[in-house]
């Protein structure tokens, strides 16, 4: 892997907040919806959360990589 | 309750003081002994550390089985908290000893390395004592932050800085993910109390109650914080790199004495203030199952990742994932052979897999890492006592009678097998097996390290000198790894004693078993037995 340039670093540092959230919230947001629409709460907003985590990780961990 | 701290309640965190004390005395006797005299440090921190040992016998001595609850019910003195302050009382010993070679020939000799492990450790023995989530979590990010700083010790190393970035972010990202756990456990239960909660839950959670939800959310949060801490799947791959990248005293630290705080938390959390959670009333699933299958898919996955590495630390990262499956498996039986279970197995894990690292740090040497799989070739011939400590040491992680390793496996997979017949679920049965299987399966990943030690020949002609710690170390590890595998009883009996606070979580009777709801491929099985006795 080449080196990143300084200020490309810096703005997948900086993308760090919005992985995380972005994941946490849409896994919520979806799994929210699909409650409302299966009457099915809380199983979708719980598989949801789970998944957002995981996929925030997985993200995390993705930049975490490509910083190095 | 009396008001203000009284000094009968110093006494009762007499060797956290003494570490305390310790620790940041050795900061300074760094400085006095100078440059390069790290040994000074380690031989000052090694007598704190053996003053902590003394008085932790003292309190076991005067409350054996009793528990003493201090600061405010912050932390507690009991049979369990003190099993575990021996436990990384002698890994940091054992530490500490194998570090000092290892730092001269990497030429990073230095004091704060050891005042950085007695500060970890301090961290670990409140981690084992807290009953209140904020001591624990500070605890926690004592131990953490300790131990981040100690992963990229090896300033000039790239793969060693590499592995504490990615340790740091991903254990904060954790913290926080586990944080916000807690805020919700204490908006809920108006309490971080672990009894408090406890007895909280048990109500919030009955049927048709709104704020059963928001706990389950919770709930999902701390089991995901605490996985990340334990390197169990899907939260584990910083465990690899960060272990790779480490110094590999530090990396036998982690899977030893990190890993046994991590779980001395998650089940005194997990018993004593969420148990009532294990089984949830009305279709909603526990922890039992969301564990279940966190444990079903750690084994696997860490067996399975394993048997491809080449490089031993690697390997032996994958392995300590499969580990941290079957110390999991305990928490998800949920009975007393479980949860002595837990505790054997991490004690027996302390000195198995610390005398296996200790075996790589002695091959470590001016210009050879010894950490590939190669390195190892032909060890019988160079250095025929260390490759029988690391064969003893293999077959106990393996689980293999007479060693002690089939001790701590024994326990688990008896407590699943009792959890399925009393409770009559058949999924622990399924998963009893499962672990079995894989069993199987890391007894060919170790067998590669047994066959390049005995079977191929080396080409490389630099002998193999450990010194003499390092071979005393190895030698009392395989000592203790043959000697609690034949005579196994003292240490069964200070566990059961240990693991006897703990109550048992039935079902609730009204709730019917729950079935498996998670998307996750290898418990797809499971599921399907699950649903099928279900509906007989």
């Amino acid at each position: 892997m080449g080196r990143i340039p300084e200020h490309s670093r810096l703005a997948l540092a900086l993308s760090v907040g919005t992985v995380i959230s972005s994941n946490i919230v849409g896994g919520i947001i979806v799994g929210y919806l699909l409650d409302r629409w299966l009457g099915t709460a809380p199983v979708a907003i719980t598989t949801g959360l789970i998944l957002g985590t995981i996929g925030a990780f997985l993200g995390l961990y993705r930049i975490v990589s490509r910083l190095n | 309750m009396p008001t203000g701290i009284t000094s009968n309640e110093l006494w009762l965190i007499a060797p956290e003081l003494i570490i305390t004390l310790f620790a940041c005395l050795a900061l300074v006797v760094d400085i006095v002994a100078g440059r390069g005299r790290g040994r000074w440090t380690a031989l000052f921190c090694l007598t704190g550390i053996g003053f902590a040992l003394i008085s932790t016998g003292i309190l076991y001595s005067e409350h054996h089985g009793s528990e003493r609850a201090a600061f405010y019910r912050m932390v507690a003195v009991d049979d369990y908290a003190i099993f575990f302050k021996f436990l990384f009382l002698i890994a940091a010993a054992l530490t500490i000893l194998i570090s000092v070679r290892y730092l001269d020939v990497e030429r990073h000799q230095s004091g704060e390395f050891y005042a950085l492990i007695m500060f970890a450790v301090l961290g670990m023995m409140f981690m084992a004592s807290g009953t209140d989530l904020l001591s624990l979590y500070v605890s926690l990010e004592l131990m953490a932050i300790a131990v981040y700083v100690l992963v990229g010790y090896l300033r000039n190393d790239r793969k060693s800085n590499e592995a504490a970035i990615k340790y740091f972010l991903l254990g904060a990202f954790s913290s926080g993910i586990m944080l916000y756990g807690i805020s919700l456990f204490y908006g809920a239960a108006a309490s971080t109390n672990l009894s408090d909660i406890s007895a909280a839950v048990v109500e919030l959670t009955a049927e048709g109650q709104p704020m059963r939800y928001l706990l389950l959310i919770a709930l999902v949060l701390m089991a995901a914080g605490m996985c990340f801490k334990i390197a169990a799947v899907p939260f584990h791959m910083w465990a690899p790199d960060a272990y790779e990248g480490a110094p590999t005293p530090v990396t036998a630290f982690m899977s030893v004495a990190v890993k046994a705080a991590s779980f001395a938390m998650f089940t005194r959390i997990f018993l004593d203030g969420f148990g009532a959670m294990r089984y949830l009333p009305g279709g909603l699933p526990g922890w039992a199952l969301i564990l279940g299958i966190a444990a079903a898919v750690t084994i696997t996955w860490g067996n399975i990742a394993a048997t491809t590495q080449k490089n031993v630390k690697r390997l032996l990262a994958y392995s300590s994932i499969g580990h941290a499956g079957y110390l999991l498996l305990g928490l998800v039986a949920g009975n007393r052979t479980g949860y002595t279970g837990i505790l054997i197995y991490l004690l027996v894990y302390t000195f198995m897999n610390l005398g296996a690292w200790t075996v790589i740090i002695a091959l470590r040497r001016e210009g050879i890492a010894g950490d590939e799989v190669e390195d190892l070739n032909g060890l019988v011939h160079k250095a025929p006592a260390l490759a029988v400590f690391m064969l003893v040491f293999l077959l106990a992680l393996a689980g293999i009678p007479p060693t002690a390793g089939f001790i701590g496996k024994y326990y688990i997979f008896l407590a699943l097998i009792e959890a399925g017949s009393v409770e009559s679920n058949p999924w622990m049965y399924a998963l009893a097996v499962l672990a079995v299987l894989m069993t199987a399966v890391a007894i060919y990943y170790y067998y590669t390290i047994v066959k390049a030690m005995f079977l191929t020949d080396s080409d490389a002609k630099i002998a193999v000198e450990p010194t003499r710690v390092q071979w005393s170390v190895a030698a009392a590890a395989f000592v203790l790894t043959i000697g609690m595998g034949v005579l196994p009883q003292f240490f069964i009996n200070r566990s059961v004693e240990a693991a006897r606070r703990f109550q048992v979580y039935p079902q609730r009777p009204q709730a019917a078993p729950t079935p498996a709801r998670s998307t996750a491929p290898q418990t797809g099985q499971l599921r399907q037995r699950d649903n099928g006795t279900n509906e007989n």
